[in-house]
C-alpha cells in the first residue's frame, strides 16, 4: 500500500517532545519538583517567574504547565489569562497555597486543567501531570488532523470544492452533473482529483476528513 | 463876601428896570426946557412959569423916581446880601451851572464838603467830579436838565483828597438864563448806613437760608408771615403757598392733627420742653417726617410781642440712626452675652474686672482665690509681656494665647491681649473658651487611633497566618519532593549515590527553613499576647460602637443598645473583646445592605446568664444559609467578595481564649444573632454598678 505522495509534502507540527514547564518563584520548590518529576521519567523545565516563561513561550511548545498561583510580580492567574489570550494549548496545573482556593476555582473556570494544594502528595502531582500530558497529546493530534484536512481542502480548485460539497451531501455523479450543468465524465474527473488531493481512497474517508476540517472551515 | 463885583449902576438898573424910563423922561424934558428958554422968556412970561412948573415937576418926578429907584436899588442890594449870605452859609452844596454842566458859581459848602478849591471848580464840568461808576446816572440827570426838566440823582463825587462822597443832587434848569441851579446834599453817611443794613440783611438772609433748620415766623394770630428756604424744603411747599397759612397747616397729616395741635399749643404757651417738642409733618411727597420744634417769642423794637419764631429740625434720620445705634449696641451685647466664650476686660495694673459678658458673669467670683474672674490665669512668666509694664505705644499687644487647665480639670483656650479701654487706661481683654470637650474628643481620638492600630495588628495577624501558611508550604513541599524523588530513584536503583545525598541535604535545608518560619510565628504571637484586666462590658460596648458605629452609619444602619445596670465585670483584654464586637457589628451592617434603609437596625444587647455575660448582636439582614453554618467559623471561609475569611475565626479564637463561647443563631424575624459569652469575674468588689 502506497501512501499518497502529497502527504509528505505537507509540513506537519514539529514533533516536539512533551515537557513539564514549572513556573514558581521558590527555587527550592522548582529544584525539588524537577528532582521528583525526573525520578518518574518526566522531563521538566523550570522558570523563576511568569515573565521569564512568557518571554520563552512559543506556539509550538508541547507538554503542560505547573504554575504557582502566588508569585511576586505577575501572578499565576494573570499569566494564565495571557496564555489564553495567546491561544496557548498548554494545559495548566495550578499549585495553590492555603486560602488560594477561590482563586484556583476561578482559574479552573477559565480553562485550567486542575489545581493542587501545597503541600502536595507526589503521586497526586505526577498523576495530574501525566493526565495533563495525555490530554495535550490528544489535543495536539486532533489539531494536526484538522490542520491537515483543511490544508488539503485548500488545495482544491473552486469547481472541485463544489463537487466535493455535493459528494459529501450524498449526491450521485449524475445528479452532480445535472446540478452543475456539466457532463458526467467531467464530474468523474473532478471526483478522482478530489479523492487524490484529499489523500483518501474511499467516500467514507473523504467524509471523515471533511468533518474534521469542518469546525475550522465554517 | 461877594465873589464877583459888578458896577453899582448896572447892578441897580439891572435889578430895577422901572426907574429907567422915568429918569430918561426927566432928562429929556430938562434938555427941551433949557433949549427953549431963550426964545420963550421974551415972548410969554406965563409960558415961562408954566414951563418952569413943568420942569420943576418933572424934576420932582425925576428925583422921586431916582429916589424910588435908589430905595429900590437899596432893597435889592439888601436881598442880594441875604441871598449871598444864604448861598455862603448853606450846609448843602449850592451851585450854578451852565446848561452843559459846567460850574459857574459854587458856595463854600461845596468846598467844605469836597475839599476842592474854587479855581479848580469854576469852569470845570460837573461830570469830571463824578465817580466813574456813576457817570451814567449823572449824565442822564444832566441830559434831563438840559431838556428843561428838574432832576434828582445820587452820585459819588471826588474829593480833594481823592476820596469820594455820596451827594444827592437836586437841580432845576433856567432855560432863559441858560443856567442850572443845583443843590447837593451829602448823603455819604446815610449811604454807608444803608449799605451796612443791606449787607447785614444779606448776611442774615444767607444765614437763614443756609441753616438746615426750618425757620418760620408766625404772627399773633398764628399766620405764617415768614419762612426760610429750609422750611420750604422740609415741607416741600413753595414759600408763596406757605406764607399766610394758619394752623392746621397744610403740611400736617390728618393722623397727626391732634398731637400737633397739642404740641403747638404747649409751645406757644411756653410749656414745651427746653430741648424742643416733637411733632410730625407730612412732606409734599407724602413722606412723614419727625420734627423737633423750638418756639421763641418775637419781640419788636417797642418791646411788644408780635408773634413767634418757630424752628423745625428734621430728626427722622437722626432718630433712625440713634435707633440703629441702640439696636447695634443691643446686638453687640447680645452677641457677647450669647457667646459660650468667656469675655472679660480687666485693668492691666490693678486687675479689677471692668466688663464681663454673661457667660463670665455667670461663673461668679472664685471663692478660694482673690482673682477677679473664675478663669485659669497664666502665670506672670507665661505672659509675653507684663500687662502692668505696657505703655500706650505698645498697644494693641498680644499677651497670651494658650491652653490652661483650671482646678476642676476643665481645659480652657485663653487669649489675652492688651488694649486701650474706652476711658483711656490699658486693659487686658481676656477671651476664654471651654475646650474640655474638644480635649476629651482629642483624647478619645488618640485612644481610638491606638485601638485602630491594634485592630490593624489583629488584621495583620490574620494576614500573617495566611502568609505563614503559604511560606511554610514552600519548604514542606520541597522536602516532600526531594524525598519522593529520592525514593523513586532508590527504587529504580539506577541513581548515583551523590545525587541522592545532594537531594537529602537540600531537603534538610528546607526543614531548617520551615523551623525558622515556625520560630518567627512564635515570636509574633508572643508580642501580641492579650493583656487581661478587669473591664466592664458596657464600657467595651460603648467604645466598640464608637468606632464600628461610624462604619455602620455609613452603611445606613442604626444601632440600638440594651444594657442593664449592674452587670458584673469580666477579666479580659479590653481591646481584643472590642475587636470582636466591632467585627460582629460590622458584619451585621454589611449583612443588611440589601434591606431597605429604614429597616437596617442593629441591636446590641448584654445580659447576665448563669455566671456569664452574654452579648448579642442582632441584625435583620440576609441571614446565613444553613449550608454555610457549618464552616462559618473555619479559617478562610468568607461570603464576602473581599473578605479574608479570618474575622469570625479570629473572633472565636479570642473569645475561646477568654474561656468564653461565640456562636450564631438565626434571628426569628430574619437575619442573624451573633452571641458571645464571657465568664463574669467572681471578685465582688469589682462589680460595676454603672
Amino acid at each position: 500500500m502506497t501512501m499518497p505522495l502529497s502527504t509528505k509534502d505537507i509540513p506537519l507540527h514539529t514533533e516536539a517532545e512533551q515537557l513539564v514547564y514549572i513556573v514558581d518563584d521558590d527555587e527550592a520548590l522548582r529544584d525539588s519538583l524537577i528532582w521528583l518529576l525526573e525520578s518518574t521519567g518526566l522531563k521538566a523545565h523550570a522558570f523563576s517567574s511568569a515573565e521569564a516563561f512568557l518571554a520563552a513561550w512559543h506556539a509550538n511548545m508541547r507538554g503542560c504547565l505547573v504554575l504557582d498561583i502566588r508569585m511576586p510580580g505577575m501572578s499565576g492567574l494573570e499569566m494564565h489569562e495571557r496564555l489564553i489570550a495567546m491561544h496557548s494549548a498548554l494545559p495548566v496545573i495550578f499549585i495553590t497555597g492555603h486560602g488560594d482556593v477561590p482563586m484556583a476555582v476561578s482559574a479552573l473556570k477559565k480553562g485550567a486543567v486542575d489545581f493542587i494544594e501545597k503541600p502536595f502528595n507526589d503521586q497526586d502531582m505526577v498523576a495530574l501531570i501525566r493526565n495533563a500530558l495525555a490530554t495535550e497529546q490528544k489535543q495536539f493530534e486532533l489539531h494536526r488532523q484538522e490542520a491537515d484536512a483543511q490544508r488539503r481542502i485548500d488545495q482544491l480548485t473552486p469547481r472541485e470544492r463544489e463537487v466535493l460539497e455535493l459528494i459529501v451531501a450524498g449526491r450521485l455523479n449524475k445528479q452532480i452533473a445535472d446540478d452543475l450543468g456539466i457532463s458526467i465524465k467531467t464530474v468523474e474527473v473532478h471526483r478522482a482529483r478530489v479523492m487524490e488531493k484529499m489523500g483518501v481512497n474511499s467516500l467514507a474517508e473523504l467524509v471523515q476528513h471533511v468533518m474534521i476540517s469542518a469546525p475550522k472551515g465554517e | 463876601m461877594k465873589p464877583e463885583q459888578e458896577p453899582e449902576a448896572i447892578s441897580l438898573f439891572s435889578r430895577h428896570p422901572s426907574a429907567v424910563p422915568v429918569l430918561l423922561l426927566a432928562v429929556v424934558l430938562c434938555v427941551i426946557w433949557f433949549a427953549a428958554l431963550p426964545s420963550n422968556l421974551g415972548n410969554n412970561p406965563d409960558m415961562l412959569w408954566l414951563s418952569a412948573i413943568v420942569v420943576i415937576s418933572l424934576g420932582v418926578i425925576a428925583t422921586w423916581s431916582l429916589f424910588k429907584a435908589k430905595s429900590q436899588n437899596d432893597r435889592a442890594g439888601e436881598m442880594e446880601g441875604e441871598r449871598d449870605l444864604i448861598f455862603a452859609l448853606s450846609l448843602d452844596i449850592l451851585c450854578v451851572m451852565s446848561l452843559d454842566g459846567h460850574l459857574e458859581r459854587t458856595n463854600p459848602a461845596f468846598l467844605n464838603i469836597l475839599g476842592l478849591k474854587p479855581d479848580e471848580l469854576i469852569g470845570s464840568a460837573l461830570i469830571d467830579l463824578v465817580h466813574q461808576e456813576d457817570h451814567r446816572l449823572a449824565r442822564s440827570g444832566l441830559r434831563k436838565l438840559a431838556l428843561g426838566q428838574s432832576a434828582n440823582f445820587e452820585v459819588r463825587c471826588r474829593c480833594g483828597d481823592g476820596s469820594h462822597r455820596w451827594l444827592h443832587w437836586s437841580a432845576n434848569p433856567q432855560l432863559g438864563e441858560h443856567r442850572i441851579y443845583a443843590v447837593a446834599h451829602d448823603v455819604t453817611d446815610r449811604k454807608a448806613a444803608e449799605d451796612a443794613l443791606r449787607s447785614e440783611f444779606a448776611f442774615r438772609k444767607a444765614m437763614e437760608d443756609s441753616v438746615l433748620t426750618g425757620l418760620g415766623a408766625i404772627d399773633m394770630a398764628g399766620r405764617i408771615i415768614y419762612i426760610n428756604r429750609a422750611f420750604s424744603e422740609l415741607t416741600g411747599l413753595p414759600s408763596a403757598e406757605l406764607i399766610g397759612q394758619s394752623p392746621p397747616f397744610s403740611f400736617w397729616d390728618e393722623r397727626d392733627m391732634r398731637a400737633n395741635w397739642e404740641v403747638l399749643r404747649q409751645s406757644l404757651a411756653g410749656d414745651a420742653p427746653a430741648d424742643g417738642a416733637d411733632m410730625r409733618i407730612r412732606r409734599d411727597d407724602g413722606k412723614r417726617l419727625d420734627i423737633r420744634l423750638h418756639v421763641s417769642p418775637l419781640i419788636n423794637a417797642h418791646g411788644n410781642q408780635t408773634g413767634w419764631m418757630t424752628a423745625m429740625t428734621d430728626i427722622t434720620e437722626s432718630r433712625r440712626a440713634s435707633a440703629q445705634l441702640e439696636a447695634a449696641q443691643e446686638r453687640f451685647i447680645a452677641v457677647l452675652d450669647g457667646l459660650d466664650a468667656y469675655v472679660g476686660v480687666l485693668d492691666a495694673v490693678s486687675g479689677d474686672l471692668l466688663y464681663a459678658n454673661r457667660a463670665l458673669a455667670a461663673q461668679g467670683k472664685p471663692e478660694d482665690s482673690d482673682e477677679a474672674i473664675a478663669l485659669p490665669q497664666p502665670s506672670p512668666d507665661e505672659y509675653l509681656a507684663l500687662p502692668g509694664n505696657l505703655t500706650n505705644r505698645d498697644l494693641p499687644f498680644e499677651l497670651f494665647d494658650g491652653e490652661l487647665q483650671d482646678k476642676s480639670g476643665r481645659w480652657f483656650h485663653l487669649r489675652e491681649r492688651a488694649l486701650r479701654w474706652v476711658d483711656g487706661r490699658i486693659v487686658r481683654l481676656a477671651v476664654a473658651t471651654d475646650i474640655s470637650t474638644i480635649k476629651h474628643a482629642e483624647q478619645l481620638a488618640h485612644e481610638q487611633e491606638a485601638r485602630l492600630q491594634s485592630t490593624s495588628r489583629l488584621i495583620t495577624m490574620g494576614e500573617m497566618a495566611s502568609t505563614l501558611a503559604h511560606e511554610l508550604n514552600q519548604p514542606l513541599s520541597a522536602i516532600s519532593n526531594y524525598c519522593m524523588g529520592s525514593v523513586n530513584r532508590l527504587r529504580q536503583g539506577n541513581c548515583p549515590q551523590e545525587d541522592i545525598l545532594s537531594a537529602m541535604e537540600k531537603a534538610s535545608t528546607q526543614a531548617a527553613r520551615a523551623g525558622d518560619i515556625v520560630r518567627r510565628v512564635r515570636d509574633f504571637v508572643r508580642k501580641s499576647e492579650p493583656q487581661r484586666s478587669l473591664v466592664a462590658i458596657p464600657t467595651i460596648i460603648e467604645e466598640a460602637l464608637g468606632i464600628a458605629g461610624i462604619e455602620a452609619k455609613r452603611l445606613g444602619s442604626k444601632i440600638n443598645t440594651q444594657i442593664p445596670d449592674g452587670l458584673p465585670m469580666v477579666m479580659a483584654d479590653r481591646i481584643m473583646i472590642e475587636q470582636v464586637l466591632m467585627n460582629l457589628v460590622k458584619n451585621a451592617a454589611e449583612a443588611m445592605q440589601k434591606v431597605p434603609m429604614e429597616q437596617r437596625h442593629i441591636n446590641v444587647a448584654a445580659r447576665l446568664v448563669e455566671g456569664y455575660i452574654e452579648v448579642a448582636v442582632t441584625d435583620n439582614g440576609c441571614g446565613i444559609a444553613p449550608a454555610q453554618l457549618g464552616n462559618l467559623f473555619s479559617p478562610f471561609f468568607t461570603t464576602k467578595p473581599e473578605g479574608m475569611g479570618m474575622g469570625l475565626n479570629i473572633c472565636r479564637s479570642i473569645i475561646e481564649y477568654h474561656n468564653g463561647r461565640l456562636w450564631v443563631d438565626p434571628n426569628p424575624s430574619g437575619g442573624s444573632i451573633f452571641r458571645f459569652m464571657l465568664p463574669q469575674e467572681k471578685i465582688l468588689d469589682h462589680a460595676s454598678f454603672d
